[in-house]
């Protein structure tokens, strides 16, 4: 950009004469690119001085940096509890809806052998009757009406099942239109001495056993004296991710009277 | 602009609070089945009660080991187990009350009962899916004149009570309630 000599009014471009007049020899002040360049960083140097802050940021941040990011924060801090229970309640909802009211395979015995197999049940899992009837409490006391039963079971399963489980059976019976039912009594329940030498845990059923091959073992149930209909009852049970929880898939039921009568008769 | 020095603190705590909240919900879902099992058993009951009756038996006191000035009373109550798995009452999913003062009745065992007869007692279950009655023998301060059954949610809350069925006064006399 051309300037005007101070002294004899000549127009000259200053950059090509650095400065000085090619008339009058005179020199005449101008900016350059790099004064230009020096003053803006002052002018930024005494900015900074004042408000360090707002140095370097664009023309959009520099008017509320601050309370944005608070803003920000603030939202995301009341968000996360806010969506991670609506997750939570949608996930238990879920969950009641598979853990309740489903549907479990009702499977009955036949000829004193009860078999699980089926879609829930690859390989299956038998139990079979051996012996059953009632045992003699010798001194104990027991509430009045109340006995113990003990029931000899063979389980066998062809291959184990890492996913299918089933709980100790349980003692269903009826009483005054009522049904009750027992779960197993164990080992450990009875008072030492309570059973003859040599009778130990190994010889209770095993509820661990998933297969493969076969275990055989006493099971032992209080039961009312007056009750009928008595059935062994067990549960099988699936492992279902991602709830971890033991699912009912399966229930079947083994029952006791023609045993029991039989039992009745030898004794007799 | 110049940041003032509450802006900067409350920044640094809002961002304390999220890496906090972050650490919990991590922490929480580390844990779900432990939360699943919580969820199940305290926010909502699996067992529905279908029937309660409750038989006046004070003619058997003899049997049992009751203080005086308390009435002996057989409840049977009937319930359906809708959960995929086993359930046991007596563990704690239901509780008694008397009307009156709120506090639990009292487990009744018989007379000379060892550890193997309160095992005999304590042995009923409900099977997945089942409807069975369960049968409690419980000794009642004579001045109550009803007794309350809660889900034992309630401990706390008070609220959701179950069934209320009044207590029958004379021995051998029941009182059945029905519910829907």
């Amino acid at each position: 950009m051309k300037i005007k000599c101070r002294d004899c009014g000549y127009r000259f471009r200053p950059e090509l004469y650095s400065g000085l007049c090619p008339r009058c020899g005179a020199y005449n002040r101008y900016q350059d690119d790099v004064g230009k360049a020096l003053k803006d960083a002052e002018e930024k140097q005494n900015q900074w001085a004042a408000d360090p802050i707002s140095v370097g940021q664009t023309a959009r941040t520099m008017k509320k940096p601050f309370p944005v990011l608070l803003a920000v924060l603030a939202f995301l801090a009341v968000l996360l509890p806010a969506v991670a229970a609506a997750a939570y309640q949608v996930w238990v909802g879920r969950f009641y809806e598979t853990a309740l009211d489903r549907d479990i395979v009702q499977v009955e015995a036949s000829e004193g052998k009860l078999t699980f197999h089926g879609p829930y049940k690859h390989y299956p899992l038998s139990f079979t009757l051996q012996e059953a009837g009632p045992v003699d409490t010798k001194d104990l006391t027991l509430p009045e009406g109340m006995g113990l039963l003990a029931v000899r079971v063979k389980a066998y399963c062809e291959n184990y099942e890492p996913e299918v489980s089933w709980q100790d059976p349980c003692l269903k019976y009826e009483i005054d239109g009522r049904i009750c039912y027992r779960e197993a009594v164990n080992y450990y329940s009875f008072p030492e001495g309570f059973f003859e030498e040599g009778f130990t845990n190994e010889d209770f059923l095993n509820s661990y056993f998933w297969g493969p091959g076969e275990e055989e073992g006493y099971l032992m149930f209080f039961y009312e004296k007056d009750a009928q209909n008595m059935e062994l009852m067990w549960t099988l049970h699936r492992v279902q991710a991602p709830e971890y929880a033991d699912f009912a898939i399966a229930q079947g039921y083994l029952p006791l009277e023609d045993i029991l009568q039989k039992e009745k008769g030898a004794g007799q | 602009m110049k940041v003032k020095v509450w802006q900067k603190g409350a920044a640094c705590l809002l961002t304390a609070l999220l890496v906090l909240e972050i650490f919990l919900l991590f922490g929480f879902l580390a844990s779900r089945k432990d939360a699943l099992r919580y969820a199940m058993e305290y926010e909502k009951s699996q067992v529905e009660i279908e029937s309660v009756t409750v038989r006046n038996i004070d003619d058997r006191r003899e049997d049992y080991e009751v203080y005086d000035g308390r009435r002996l009373y057989e409840v049977s109550m009937t319930c359906h187990n809708r959960a995929a798995y086993a359930s046991q009452l007596y563990r704690g999913i239901v509780k008694f009350e008397e009307k009156g003062s709120g506090n639990a009745a009292y487990s009744v065992y018989g007379k000379d009962l060892g550890y193997l007869g309160s095992v005999a007692y304590d042995s009923q279950m409900l099977p997945a899916g089942q409807t069975g009655t369960y049968r409690w023998v419980i000794a009642v301060d004579e001045q109550e004149d009803a007794l309350v059954i809660r889900d034992i949610q309630d401990r706390f809350a008070g609220e959701n009570v179950l069934v209320q069925v009044d207590l029958p006064e004379e021995a051998g006399e029941s009182v059945t309630e029905q519910l829907d």
